[in-house]
C-alpha cells in the first residue's frame, strides 16, 4: 500500500516481478521521489523506450499509478497524486541520439538535461531556443511535458514550437511515434501536440526531435528602469513592432533584479531587452531599443554585449529557482495585452521575485521559504478573484503542499474533450493520476 | 434526405442549400486529382448556423466535410462519402487587427493573402504563403496546416495559430487556444491544426502577426549543375543564414518556363535557385553578399540580385509560373509533395531520374530546396491507360523513396485521399491506432470528413486533369 490516502492496493511483489527487467532501482531512496508528501512502492529507470514500455504494460495490469521523473525540477507543479505506486525514472534514457548539423535538427532522448543537449550543439555553432529554470537538471521530456516557455519564447514560440517528431509510450504499454527527422511534415496527426504540455497524463515522452537554430554571431541587452510596468510594456511594444531581431523581453521588479544579480537599477521596474543576430544589427538593435526606452521615460539606460548579455540571461531564466524549486511559485496567464495589470497584481508590495514576459502576457512570481505570504490559500484565493475578471489563469508552479487548494484554478474551455481524450489515451488513469488540471 | 434539406434550409435559408445536380457539380473537386459528388451543399454565415449544420448531419447520420476554396491538393475537401458539403466561404470576415499585441482575429473563409492586405496599414503581416495564397483560405490552411516558401524562416501555420474557435461534431462550440500565448490543460488547438477536417470545423481563428521586413533581398543563381545548386544550398545553411525562403527548379522545368515566358535562363542551364534574405537591412545587406559569394564559388555562372518589388517579382517569375509552363510539355500531371531531410535532397533527386527512366515518364522538380520539400511533377497522358497507371505508380515509387531517405510522405498538402494507402510506410499499426483514438477522443464519430487520412485497404485515386487547376492557373498551386 502506498501512502496516499485511499490508494488503491497493489502487490508490491507482483510489480518488483514485472520491473525486474525494465530498471528496477533496488535498495531505491524512495522518499527522494515523494511528490508532495506521497511515496512510491517502487523505482524503475528503464534504459530502453522497451523499458518504458514494460513498465507502463506492468502498471496497466496491477493497476498501479505511475509517476514519470525527469530531473525532478517540476515536481511541485500541479496537485497531489491520487494513486503513486511507481516512480518512472526517465533519467537513462539520456543520450543525443543523433545531431545533423546540416539538417539543423537533432533528435533526442526525454531523459537528456537541456544543458547536455545544449553543450553538444554548442560545439556545432548551434542550440535549442529553449530556457527553462535549471538547465543541468531539467530533462527534455520534463519540459515537453511541462510545456510551457522561458524568455527565449517570446521569439521562438513554446517549445512545442520547436518539435518535427516525437516517440512516446501510452499508458497500455504501446510504442508510438508521429513526425520525424523532416522539418515541415504533415503526413498524419500532430500527436506530439496532444502528449506536449499534458503533464505526462496520456503519455510518456520518450524521446524528441527538434529544429535547431544557428548561434547569433552577436547578442547584446538593453536595460531600463521604469517607474511603472506600464511604460515599460510600452516601450517593449515599440520595439516589438520594429521587426528588430528581439530574441527576449523580461519586465523584472526589484527582486528579481536581486535575484539576477542587475546592477544600476533606479526606478520599480526593470525592462530587458535582448537582441542579436549580426553585429551591425546587434549596434543598431541596441540604439532602437534604448531610444524607445527613452521615448517611454527610462529613467536609465545601459546596455550589455555578449558574454555579459548571454549571463544575465542565464540568471533571468533562473529567478526564483537558483538553489532549486522556491517555496512558492506563481505563474499567471492573461493575454499579452494584460501583461502589465498582471503583473501589477502581484508585483507591488510583495516580497516575490516576479518576472513579466512583455509580448507574451506571461508573469511569473517566486518566493523563498522565509518569504511566502502568511496565508498562501487566502492569498491565492484573492489572485484568483481579481485574475478571473480579465479571464486569466493562475497556476501554482511551485509549492511543497498545500491543503485544500487546487493547483490549477478553473478548468479551461473544452474540457469535457480533454477529459474524453485521457479517458482514450490513459482509460484506467494510471500516469500521473490526480495531478493535472480537473483531476485529468 | 427530403427531412434533412427542409432542416437545413429551415437553418440556413433556401438558396444557402444546394441539392439539384448541375449545383452540386462544382463542388465535386479540390485542388487534388480526387473527385466526388456530395449529395448537398451547405453555406453558412456564421457560428451558430454552422452548429446547426452539424447538429442537423449529426441527427441524420450523414457526414459533414468543410471546404474552403477548395484549392487543397490531397482531396482534403472531397465528399470521400458523400453528404453535405459545407463551404465556409461565406464566412470571410477580418473582425479585428490589434496591431499592438500583433494579432489578427478572422473567419475561416478569410483568403490567407487577404490577411496581410489587412494588416499592412499597420506595418504587419501574416507569415504562411501557400503558393494559392491568393485563393486559399485560412481555414483551410488550418486544416491542412499549410506551409509555403517562406516557412523556412518562419514555420507553419501551427506555428502562427494563436487559437481557435471550434464547432465539435455534437454542435457545441468552444475555443482553442486564444489569445493567450500559454494556457493550461491540453493543447487541443495543436492537434486540431493539420487534422484536415476530421476532427471539428473552425469558425473563426486568432493569428499571430509579424512586422514587415525592413528590407528583402532575392537573388537567383544558374548552375550548370544540380549538384553544384545544391552544394549552394547546403553552404549557405553551414554558413548560419536561415534565409527566407530557398527554392530550386530543374532542368525539365527550366526548359519549359524558358519559351513560356523568356526568364532568360540559359539553354544550358541544369538548375536554378532562388534565395530571399529579409529583416533589418544591415544584416540583409551582409548576408545578400555573403549568398552570392557562396552561390558563385559553388559554381554558378550567374547571380541575379534584387531589392525592389517589382524586379523582385520578374527574379520570381520563372519560378511562379513553372507548374503553369509544365502544362504545355503534357496533357496531364501529378503533383507530389514529399520530403527528405535537407542534405538527401540529391539522392532523392536522383531516385526521381531514376524513377522516371523506369517508368518511362519525364518528372520535373520544382521544390523548397532549403527545407527539403520536394514537388516532383509526373508529366503523362490521361487519355492513355498505360500512362495514367504508370504516373500512379511512378508517385507510388517516389514516395517510397522519400521515406527510405528519412522522409514523410507530406510536407504540406495532408494526407487526405491521395496519400492514405501509403501511411504504413511510416506508420506502425500502433502509431495509427494511437492517431485514431483522437476520433472518440473528440466525439467526432463519422460526422467530418470520413475516409480521409488512415489506410482503407483500396485507393480510389483517379488521375485527372481537374477543372480546379483550369480555373484557378496552374501556378497557384506549388
Amino acid at each position: 500500500m502506498s501512502n496516499v490516502k485511499g490508494d488503491v492496493a497493489v502487490d508490491v511483489a507482483a510489480l518488483e516481478q514485472a520491473l525486474s527487467n525494465a530498471g528496477l532501482v533496488a535498495g531505491a531512496n524512495l522518499a527522494s521521489y515523494a511528490v508532495k508528501g506521497a511515496q512510491p512502492l517502487v523505482v524503475a529507470r528503464p534504459d530502453s523506450i522497451e523499458g518504458v514500455s514494460i513498465v507502463l504494460t506492468a502498471a496497466s495490469r496491477l493497476g498501479a499509478g505511475v509517476i514519470p521523473w525527469g530531473g525532478g525540477t517540476r515536481m511541485g507543479l500541479g496537485n497531489a497524486p491520487n494513486r503513486y505506486h511507481v516512480a518512472l525514472d526517465m533519467q537513462g534514457l539520456n543520450s543525443v541520439v543523433e545531431h545533423r548539423p546540416a539538417d539543423l535538427t537533432v533528435t533526442v532522448e526525454a531523459g537528456c538535461t537541456v544543458q547536455t543537449l545544449q553543450d553538444t550543439l554548442r560545439e556545432s555553432g548551434q542550440y535549442l531556443p529553449i530556457d527553462p529554470a535549471m538547465q543541468a537538471q531539467a530533462t527534455i521530456g520534463g519540459v515537453l511535458a511541462v510545456g510551457t516557455g522561458g524568455p527565449l519564447s517570446a521569439a521562438f514560440g513554446l517549445p512545442r514550437d520547436l518539435v518535427i517528431g516525437m516517440h512516446a509510450v501510452l499508458a497500455d504499454g504501446s510504442m508510438v511515434k508521429n513526425g520525424g527527422i523532416v522539418v515541415k511534415n504533415v503526413t498524419g496527426y500532430a500527436m506530439d501536440r496532444l502528449y506536449i504540455g499534458s503533464m505526462g497524463t496520456l503519455a510518456v515522452i520518450t524521446e524528441a526531435t527538434f529544429k535547431v537554430t544557428p548561434l547569433p554571431r552577436a547578442e547584446a541587452t538593453v536595460s531600463a528602469s521604469f517607474g511603472s510596468v506600464v511604460d515599460a510594456v510600452a516601450a517593449c511594444n515599440a520595439v516589438a513592432a520594429q521587426g528588430l531581431p528581439l530574441l527576449a523581453a523580461e519586465v523584472l521588479n526589484h527582486a528579481a533584479c536581486a535575484r539576477a544579480g542587475l546592477d544600476g537599477v533606479t526606478g520599480k521596474y526593470q525592462l530587458l531587452l535582448r537582441v542579436a543576430g549580426r553585429f551591425s544589427a546587434v549596434t543598431r538593435s541596441v540604439d532602437a531599443c534604448a531610444s524607445a526606452c527613452h521615448d517611454h521615460g527610462a529613467d536609465a539606460v545601459t546596455s550589455m554585449d555578449d558574454a555579459a548579455s548571454a549571463a544575465l540571461w542565464k540568471s533571468v531564466a533562473n529567478i526564483g529557482w537558483e538553489s532549486g524549486p522556491p517555496a512558492l511559485a506563481l505563474r499567471l496567464l492573461g493575454t499579452p495585452a494584460q501583461g502589465a495589470e498582471l503583473m501589477a497584481l502581484v508585483g507591488t508590495d510583495s516580497d516575490a521575485a516576479v518576472t513579466l514576459s512583455a509580448t507574451r502576457g506571461v508573469v511569473q512570481a517566486s518566493w523563498a521559504s522565509d518569504a511566502t505570504p502568511d496565508d498562501v490559500g487566502g492569498y491565492l484565493a484573492g489572485l484568483r478573484t481579481s485574475a478571473s475578471i480579465m479571464e486569466a489563469q493562475v497556476v501554482v508552479e511551485s509549492q511543497s503542499s498545500l491543503e485544500g487548494v487546487d493547483a490549477w484554478g478553473l478548468v479551461p474551455d473544452g474540457f469535457a474533450v480533454m477529459r474524453q481524450l485521457k479517458e482514450q489515451y490513459d482509460p484506467q488513469g494510471i500516469l500521473n493520476p490526480g495531478r493535472y488540471v480537473g483531476g485529468l | 434526405m427530403e427531412p434533412l434539406i427542409k432542416e437545413l434550409r429551415q437553418a440556413l435559408g433556401r438558396r444557402y442549400v444546394m441539392e439539384q445536380p448541375e449545383e452540386l457539380l462544382v463542388y465535386e473537386y479540390d485542388g487534388s486529382v480526387e473527385r466526388a459528388a456530395p449529395q448537398i451543399v451547405a453555406v453558412p454565415a456564421d457560428t451558430e448556423q454552422v452548429s446547426q449544420v452539424v447538429a442537423i448531419a449529426r441527427k441524420h447520420c450523414v457526414p459533414v466535410v468543410p471546404r474552403g476554396a477548395g484549392t487543397g491538393l490531397s482531396g482534403g475537401a472531397i465528399p470521400a462519402m458523400g453528404g453535405i458539403l459545407m463551404p465556409l466561404t461565406r464566412m470571410n470576415h477580418i473582425i479585428e487587427i490589434d496591431a499592438e499585441q500583433r494579432m489578427a482575429l478572422v473567419e475561416p473563409g478569410v483568403v490567407n493573402i487577404d490577411i496581410s492586405k489587412a494588416a499592412e496599414p499597420f506595418g504587419l503581416r501574416y507569415a504562411p504563403d501557400p503558393s494559392s495564397q491568393k485563393a486559399c483560405t485560412i481555414g483551410g490552411n488550418v486544416a491542412e496546416n499549410a506551409g509555403g516558401p517562406h516557412c523556412l524562416a518562419y514555420g507553419v501555420t501551427t506555428n502562427h495559430v494563436l487559437g481557435m474557435e471550434t464547432v465539435l461534431a455534437d454542435g457545441s462550440v468552444i475555443w482553442v487556444g486564444g489569445r493567450q500565448h500559454e494556457s493550461i490543460g491540453y493543447d487541443l488547438r495543436g492537434v486540431l491544426i493539420g487534422s484536415e477536417g476530421t476532427l471539428a470545423v473552425t469558425t473563426k481563428v486568432a493569428v499571430r502577426l509579424q512586422p514587415l521586413p525592413e528590407l528583402v533581398t532575392t537573388m537567383l543563381g544558374i548552375f550548370q549543375g544540380e549538384d553544384e545548386a545544391s552544394a549552394a544550398v547546403s553552404a549557405i545553411i553551414a554558413s548560419g543564414i536561415v534565409p527566407a525562403a530557398i527554392e530550386m527548379m530543374d532542368k525539365l522545368t527550366i526548359q519549359a518556363v524558358e519559351p513560356a515566358i523568356h526568364a532568360g535562363y540559359p539553354a544550358d542551364a541544369e538548375a536554378v535557385l532562388l534565395v530571399e534574405v529579409e529583416g533589418l537591412k544591415e544584416s540583409v545587406i551582409e548576408e545578400a553578399i555573403e549568398v552570392q559569394e557562396i552561390c558563385r564559388a559553388s559554381g554558378a555562372t550567374e547571380v541575379r540580385v534584387a531589392d525592389d518589388p517589382a524586379e523582385r517579382e520578374r527574379l520570381w517569375a520563372g519560378r511562379k509560373t513553372a507548374l503553369g509552363a509544365l502544362g504545355r510539355l503534357a496533357p496531364s500531371y501529378y503533383l507530389l509533395d514529399g520530403v527528405v531531410p535537407r542534405t538527401r535532397v540529391m539522392d532523392a533527386l536522383r531516385r526521381i531520374r531514376e524513377i522516371s527512366e523506369e517508368y518511362g515518364l519525364p518528372i520535373a522538380n520544382v521544390f523548397h530546396a532549403g527545407d527539403g520539400n520536394l514537388h516532383p511533377c509526373i508529366l503523362f497522358d490521361e487519355r492513355i491507360e498505360d500512362e495514367k497507371r504508370r504516373s500512379k505508380e511512378a508517385g507510388g515509387a517516389i514516395l517510397r523513396a522519400c521515406i527510405e531517405l528519412g522522409g514523410a510522405l507530406s510536407g504540406e498538402h495532408g494526407v487526405g485521399l491521395e496519400k492514405q494507402e501509403y501511411m504504413d510506410l511510416c506508420f506502425t499499426e500502433a502509431d495509427l491506432e494511437a492517431m485514431a483514438r483522437l476520433n472518440p477522443g473528440f466525439g467526432s464519430g463519422e460526422t467530418f470528413n470520413p475516409g480521409k487520412i488512415f489506410p482503407t485497404g483500396a485507393s480510389c485515386v483517379e488521375l485527372l486533369q481537374h477543372p480546379a487547376i483550369t480555373r484557378l492557373g496552374l501556378d497557384a498551386f506549388v
